[in-house]
């Protein structure tokens, strides 16, 4: 399954910290070899502050610890101390409730208050600032997120702002607060937009960035198919996905998938990018679509869908499980399942006037009796305009067409609502005219 | 043409005589140290060539005499005091001087040239004094004369120390007199070397020990020892050569001569430097025209002298050339070898790859490429990458990247259009001249092997990358271009199409030069063929559709000079256009190209067609392949198919009836295949594509007839696996394009047949009558209150409601486009479109189909006169002078006057107030006003009625349409014209309404003749005879056409007028005494210029005016008059 495994594609455009999710994921499944992920993983530390946890994975691999890394954790304590020191008074005050309790909503106001009563300069805020990405590197994501708001409202550096955001944003993820990650982002994207980049290239870099990093929130948060779909369709977006991150499409795909109905619309243009990136970009769930959607060929839909469904178990987003008690469920395969068979058979009904219950039921992977109930069940629910001919063993579609007389209702139907306009013109004209 | 030519083999000759002198002076820039010996090597060579120039002297003696039988001429005339004539000898003289000047090779001119001057100069001052002969000379002559005192002198200062000299020495006049012709080369070698004396006498006389003046050839410059000669010597000197450089009279072959002996002697590298800049630039001054190419050889000795000049810094990197280095900054070239410090010589190497590739590539446009010598040509252009290189690693070795930028595109633009087979080729012959270095020097240039790579791509991308980071915009966005380019022949289409789609260049290449333009247009075509190449057909038809919108692809792709239908091209425009011209080898065949195109129409379109047959808002795919469709359908004999465009003609009527086996065989029988990479490929694709659109076709057209379809028979008919029918017909069901199911149990179509009955049919048509009813009582409304009254909420009502409109307007008019084209656009348009909606029903709307504007219907309509007619046109162009269209929109409207069934309006009358244009409405209320009198035997043709006889884009259409007016059966018609640019120019610019100018085309039956009286002559005369031929076909005789003598009018409005006092005149005339209207024309002015009140005394001196002139007056003084009232009129109304 190592071929459609999109971490390598993925991890550059993740912050160091964000990765290791993956990483831990990929180890869970086994795809590849347990050491060279540790290796990874050592890698991925050597650059980061979490030297404790770098040497556990060492002592494993290896069962010693080299002297570098002891080295570098005193040295890694040194700095933490030091820039505690530095951020140290504001620190104190921002830990005391009482005096937080006297800051204004006014940047200006706060910082000439901070100055005059307790000393407290630029050079302070901006330690707290080396404090919190410090203690980000170290893995204390929760206390780097709380320092990082706080620099947020105070500093007048937006530069220094904006990396904050991202690194509040990061931290999020990391302590899995799905809702507060979800905020971030709202306000990241804000930002992005109404933000001038230095170059072109630079503001395609932060989007591509922010949907990489959205991945983690939309695929945990409950209505946030929906959300990816409005941020990834974003003509902005999708034209970064179409020359930047092409596997991005995977996910795009998937949501569109799950929550078809809501976006019956985007579909078609969504099916075009997908047929316009074929070359450069497809797997089975792009497939799926397209086989669906484009070549209206069942069978092949049929055979990539079960390749979907060991895609989706390996992949970190999409097949991330989850327990139900007890039990490890994988929801958004069901869903995704459950949501592709119900596409399938729309389509298929669509171009279909007489269909076999039989056949439909080896397609549909159920036996006889469970088909015709599920086809009920649709017909009841009004999903489906059709009949059950019991007796053939067939169902029967009703067939749609707009009404001759309708369209006459619908086309003679304004003209009331002009001629009234035009005899109100008249009238209100001919005094003037007299 | 010819003219070139006898150019090209003057200066060829010229060169080949020079040419060994010049091969000796590149060994001396290659040896420096040998100046000694060189130096007496040049003494014998300049024998050598003194005996060579007497070869060419009987193309001297010619010269010579000419310019004396010039002289003698010049002389009668001045007997009979004839100015004019002497002007024009003067110019003779001075062009034979020219001539003369080439054949000498000499800065100086011959002595009988000076001699001409100096008579002319004496008779000037004698006339001047003369106040009495002044006196008699009439106008012209006087004019002619003022012309000759201020030009002479102005050529005389140029040449004032040879006539000062000339008259201190008049005896050697005295002498030559009798033979003037011999004189010529002996004589002029002394006057030259007088000359070059003249040139600098400030320094002559400060270095008169130092200078010697005798000699002949370049050495004569400074005679001296070699060893002698100091650094101030050279420069000196150098200073003075190029102090005469583009002076008039400045010989540039010899300038050339005089700096490349300068080099042999200069004393320090940098001063070899600085003259070898001078030579690289005194080459590229040999030809000075935009438009003749650098003749090979000079081409050949720049690159040389640029090899030189980058060894020279090559080798000391101390020296520093710069655009910004000052040029007068003192004796930087004075440092020697071993100074240490920087040595800034001014320069602009950059610029020079840049003229020396302009120059290659002029020479390629030039040459006929069907020659040895295009052949040739085209082996130098390794050459130029070895010195485009070279320069570009010095830039870069000096950090100048953004320069760099620029030499690498240049070599860039060598590479980008070489298929990998043609680019080998290149690389070997660059090969194969390093090798043959030794023996071919004359014939081939060798500067060293260009460092070319394996492949092209890698050489692409190193140079890309480098322009990426350094160039400007411009440059990136060629670069990108070419890049596009690149990987369409290569086959790349989705990296081609992704890096176009990434750029985003096409949003902005409008807004570029017309040559990256025409770079946009080549890379879109290749890309259209390679998207051909790789199967995608929609594709292809999105990238060459444009091509073929406007019929233009040759100048598109600048692979030819287009003449267009419509209007001729100044000679300017067509200079500039050759200009741009691609060299034959870079040209993409347009052959291949149409062919390609026009299958994927067909393949795109015949389905399409098929599928909405019925349907009035029809979507169309090409609108180029339907027209040529309908051309071929209409024929009356279909012969066997001939060109590309016929044989696919062919097969798309095969392909209409489903006949997927002829329409492939047409296909692929097609020559010009042989032409395309990748050839099975694309013929198996074709098949495929073919049989899967003739399916397609198949279904759309006759499923009708079915009750079910077997998808076994469907499969065995077109010859396709099951897979790919069910695919087919499962998308157009899905994408709701045909009405259907599958059946699945029984493997069937069922067509669903959803064809309204005849009472549905009959509801739906009500239903539309009565929108177009609601629609024109609000168009009504809007025409009583001028538009005041819905305001905006009408309007984008009105808006929503126009395709509906437009649609059956369509319907009616046997489905011509939609009847509001350019709809709701503004109010006059909207007077237009009501009456193709609505009015287009009266006389038989349907000959209107098929124009591009709503101007048609307009202009039809108002043949037929429907009482709708009441809207002011929608040629606004005339009157609509931009702001002030919007102030006066409310009042404007209301009517002022109506007379028969045209209407005025306020904003018409306004129009009558001098500085406006006259538009068609007071011209068609002007002539419905003329013929309320008079014979049925004259028609008063309206304006729009006119335009759209000149405009009309089928001709057949006309004939029936104008039944009602019995134009057979009249003695004469007016038909006034509008230069409103032809339609497909104005419909793609997207600026309708636009004309400027009126004139008159008169038909006259008795003398069977079409008069044009145009006030500005000659303005209108193209959209006249466009008119005349279709008038001859109109009125059945064939009139001659006949550009009427016409009073000229002296503003930039008063053309308006003139069209309808002419009409006045030409009527009245008419009626009174038929044979004299020819007679009249001219003395109309004077009538015209009363009426204008213009008083000019030169009236008077035209004939007395005529009998039965009467007439002429008194129309124009109804014109007056009904001018006067309608003011008036408005005065009150206001």
């Amino acid at each position: 399954m190592a071929q459609f495994d999109q971490t390598l594609k993925i991890a550059p455009f993740l912050d160091r910290h964000l990765v290791f999710p993956l990483l831990e994921f990929l180890q869970d499944k086994g795809i590849y070899p347990n050491d060279q992920i540790l290796k990874a993983k050592i890698e991925l530390l050597a650059k980061t502050n979490m030297v404790d946890y770098m040497m556990d994975i060492h002592r494993s691999l290896y069962d010693e610890v080299p002297k570098e890394m002891m080295d570098r954790r005193a040295e890694v304590v040194n700095r933490l101390k030091a820039l505690e020191d530095l951020a140290a008074p504001l620190i104190a005050f921002l830990q005391n409730p009482q005096m937080t309790a006297e800051l204004k909503p006014e940047r200006q106001a706060n910082l000439q208050m901070l100055h005059d009563r307790y000393q407290i300069g630029p050079e302070h805020i901006d330690a707290l600032y080396q404090y919190a990405k410090f203690q980000f590197e170290c893995g204390n994501y929760s206390g780097a997120a709380d320092f990082l708001y706080q620099y947020r409202t105070l500093t007048i550096n937006s530069e220094k702002a904006y990396s904050a955001m991202w690194g509040k944003f990061a931290a999020e993820i990391l302590m899995q607060n799905w809702s507060g990650a979800e905020y971030e982002l709202g306000k990241l994207k804000e930002a992005m937009d109404s933000k001038n980049f230095s170059s072109p290239l630079v503001q395609v870099q932060n989007r591509v960035w922010l949907m990489h990093w959205s991945l983690f929130v939309y695929f945990n948060l409950e209505s946030g198919r929906h959300s990816l779909i409005d941020l990834f369709m974003n003509d902005r977006y999708l034209h970064v996905i179409q020359t930047h991150a092409h596997h991005l499409l995977r996910y795009l795909a998937a949501a569109f998938v799950v929550c078809k109905r809501k976006h019956r619309g985007n579909i078609k243009d969504f099916i075009k990018v997908i047929q316009q990136e074929h070359h450069t970009y497809r797997d089975p769930i792009t497939e799926f679509l397209e086989c669906l959607y484009v070549n209206y060929d069942f069978e092949g839909a049929q055979r990539k869908l079960q390749e979907c469904e060991d895609l989706i178990l390996n992949d970190f987003f999409l097949g991330r499980p989850e327990t139900d008690n007890g039990y490890i469920v994988y929801k958004f395969r069901d869903e995704f399942l459950e949501n592709a068979r119900l596409a399938m058979f729309e389509t298929y009904c669509k171009i279909h006037q007489r269909i076999d219950i039989g056949m439909l039921s080896d397609k549909l992977h159920m036996n006889y009796d469970d088909a015709e109930r599920w086809i009920a069940n649709l017909i009841n629910f009004s999903r489906l305009d059709a009949k059950i001919d019991s007796k053939n063993g067939t169902v029967v579609m009703g067939v749609q067409h707009t009404d001759v007389y309708e369209q006459a209702i619908e086309r003679t139907k304004p003209l009331a609502t002009r001629t009234y306009v035009l005899a109100r013109n008249i009238a209100e004209n001919l005094p003037v005219r007299a | 043409m010819s003219k070139f030519w006898d150019q090209g083999v003057d200066s060829d000759s010229e060169d080949d005589v020079k040419s060994s002198e010049d091969a000796d002076d590149f060994k001396d820039i290659v040896t420096p140290g040998e100046a000694g010996n060189k130096y007496l090597n040049k003494t014998s060579d300049s024998e050598g060539s003194e005996d060579e120039k007497r070869v060419v002297r009987s193309a001297k003696v010619k010269r010579f005499d000419e310019m004396s039988a010039t002289i003698d001429q010049i002389r009668n005339h001045m007997k009979i005091n004839d100015w004019v004539s002497l002007q024009e000898s003067f110019d003779k003289i001075n062009k034979q001087l020219e001539k003369v000047l080439r054949v000498t090779e000499t800065a100086a001119p011959p002595r009988i040239y000076i001699k001409a001057l100096v008579i002319l100069e004496d008779f000037l001052s004698q006339t001047l004094g003369n106040k009495e002969l002044k006196k008699k000379m009439n106008s012209s002559n006087s004019k002619a004369f003022n012309y000759m005192k201020q030009k002479l002198k102005k050529n005389n200062k140029i040449y004032e120390a040879e006539i000062e000299q000339f008259r201190k020495n008049p005896e050697s006049e005295a002498e030559d007199e009798d033979d003037e012709g011999d004189m010529s080369s002996e004589e002029s070698e002394p006057d030259f070397i007088e000359e070059v004396q003249d040139v600098a006498p400030v320094s002559e006389s400060d270095n008169e020990d130092g200078w010697q003046k005798s000699g002949k050839g370049p050495s004569y410059i400074i005679k001296k020892d070699p060893s002698e000669i100091t650094w101030d010597m050279v420069d000196k000197k150098l200073k003075e050569v190029i102090a005469a450089r583009g002076r008039k009279g400045t010989d540039r072959v010899e300038q050339v001569e005089q700096l490349t002996y300068l080099v042999t002697i200069a004393k320090t590298p940098a001063q070899k430097l600085e003259i070898l800049l001078h030579v690289v630039s005194a080459h590229f001054d040999v030809t000075t025209s935009l438009n003749t190419h650098l003749p090979v050889n000079v081409w050949k000795k720049c690159a040389h002298s640029m090899m030189a000049i980058l060894d020279i810094l090559a080798q000391h990197p101390n020296i520093v050339m710069s655009e910004n280095a000052e040029p007068e900054s003192e004796n930087e070239t004075q440092k020697g070898d071993d100074y240490p410090g920087q040595i800034r010589v001014w320069g602009n190497i950059v610029g020079f790859v840049e003229r020396l590739d302009d120059e290659l590539f002029k020479s390629l446009q030039v040459i006929d490429p069907h020659t040895k010598d295009y052949v040739d040509r085209m082996k130098d252009e390794p050459a130029f990458l070895v010195v485009a290189q070279s320069v570009q690693e010095y830039v870069e070795r000096i950090g100048d990247t953004r320069a760099a930028a620029r030499v690498a595109l240049r070599r860039l633009e060598h590479v980008y259009y070489k298929p990998q087979e043609v680019y080998e080729a290149m690389r070997k012959l660059g090969e194969s001249q390093k090798t043959a270095e030794a023996g071919a020097e004359d014939t081939t240039l060798v500067l060293g092997t260009p460092d070319l790579p394996e492949l092209s791509r890698t050489m692409m991308d190193d140079l890309i990358t480098l322009i990426y980071k350094f160039g400007d915009e411009r440059t990136k966005a060629r670069a990108m271009l070419c890049d596009i380019y690149h990987y369409a022949i290569f086959d790349d289409f989705y990296t081609a199409r992704d890096l176009l789609l990434s750029s985003r260049l096409q949003d902005g290449i409008m807004n570029m030069d017309i040559l990256s333009q025409i770079l946009f247009n080549r890379a879109m075509a290749q890309l259209g063929l390679c998207a051909f190449r790789t199967g995608l057909i929609t594709e292809t038809h999105a990238c060459l559709s444009e091509f073929y919108a406007g019929g233009r692809v040759k100048e598109l792709l600048a692979q030819g000079v287009q003449q267009s239908r419509f209007y001729d091209k100044t000679p300017e425009q067509e200079k500039l256009e050759r200009r741009r011209q691609m060299p034959f080898h870079m040209h993409i065949n347009l052959e291949l190209l149409e062919a390609v195109h026009l299958i994927c129409a067909m393949l795109l379109e015949v389905p399409n067609m098929a599928a909405n047959a019925h349907d009035v808002k029809k979507k169309v795919y090409s609108k180029t392949f339907r027209r040529l469709l309908d051309i071929y359908e209409k024929q009356a004999f279909i012969g066997p198919p001939e060109n590309i465009r016929d044989n696919i003609m062919a097969a798309s009527r095969a392909l209409m009836k489903g006949d997927w086996e002829k329409a492939v065989a047409i296909v692929q029988g097609l020559d010009i295949w042989k032409l395309l990479r990748k050839r099975e490929f694309a013929m198996d694709m074709l098949k495929s594509k073919i049989q899967e659109e003739a399916l397609r076709t198949y279904l759309f057209t006759y499923a009708s007839s079915y009750d079910s379809l077997s998808l076994d028979q469907l499969m065995a008919m077109f010859d396709l696996p099951e897979g790919l029918v069910h695919s087919i017909a499962s998308r157009l069901m899905a994408a709701e394009e045909f009405h259907g199911s599958w059946d699945q149990p029984t493997r069937c179509i069922v067509p669903h047949n959803v064809e309204p009955t005849r009472l549905q049919a009959l509801a739906i048509q009500f239903v539309d009558k009565l929108s177009t009813l609601v629609e024109m009582n609000e168009f009504a409304d809007n025409a009583r209150t001028g538009g005041g009254g819905g305001g905006t909420d009408f309007f984008s009502r009105h808006k929503d409601t126009q395709d509906y409109v437009g649609a059956v307007a369509g319907k009616r008019e046997r489905g011509g486009e939609r009847g509001g084209g350019g709809y709701g656009r503004d109010k006059n348009q909207r007077g237009g479109g009501e009456r193709g909606g609505g009015g287009g029903g009266g006389t038989g709307g349907s000959y209107a189909a098929g124009y591009q504007s709503t101007r048609y219907q307009d202009a039809y309509s108002s043949v037929g006169r429907t009482p709708y007619q009441s809207g002011p046109s929608g040629r606004g162009g005339q009157s609509d002078g931009g702001g002030r269209m919007g102030s006066s929109e409310n009042s404007g409207m209301e009517r002022v006057l109506s007379y028969g069934d045209v209407l005025l309006r306020r904003r018409d009358v306004e129009l009558l107030h001098p500085p406006n244009f006259i538009n068609d409405h007071i011209i068609d209320f002007f002539f419905s006003y003329l013929s309320s009198s008079g014979s049925s035997d004259v028609l008063l043709v309206s304006p729009s009625t006119s335009f759209w006889i000149t405009n009309c884009a089928d001709a057949r259409d006309l004939a029936p349409a104008l039944a009602a007016l019995n134009l057979r059966d009249r003695q004469m018609l007016l038909l006034p014209i509008n230069d409103s640019a032809d339609v497909e120019y104005r419909s793609s610019h997207g600026n309708l309404e636009r004309g400027s100018h009126w004139s008159l085309l008169v038909f006259h039956r008795p003398s069977n003749s079409c008069l044009h009286f145009d006030s500005l002559d000659g303005a209108n005369d193209r959209y006249a005879r466009s008119l005349h031929a279709r008038v001859s076909e109109l009125v059945g005789s064939k009139p001659r056409f006949v550009s009427a003598a016409t009073p000229q009018q002296e503003n930039g409005h008063d053309c308006g007028a003139y069209v309808m006092a002419i009409a006045a005149a030409v009527k009245k005339g008419f009626e009174s005494d038929v044979e004299e209207i020819v007679k009249r024309e001219r003395s109309m002015l004077i009538l015209l210029k009363v009426m204008q009140g213009v008083n000019d005394p030169t009236v008077n001196s035209f004939r007395p005016v005529e009998t039965g002139q009467a007439c002429v007056i008194l129309s124009c003084v109804v014109i007056a008059s009904v001018i006067l009232s309608i003011s008036q009129f408005c005065d009150k109304a206001v």
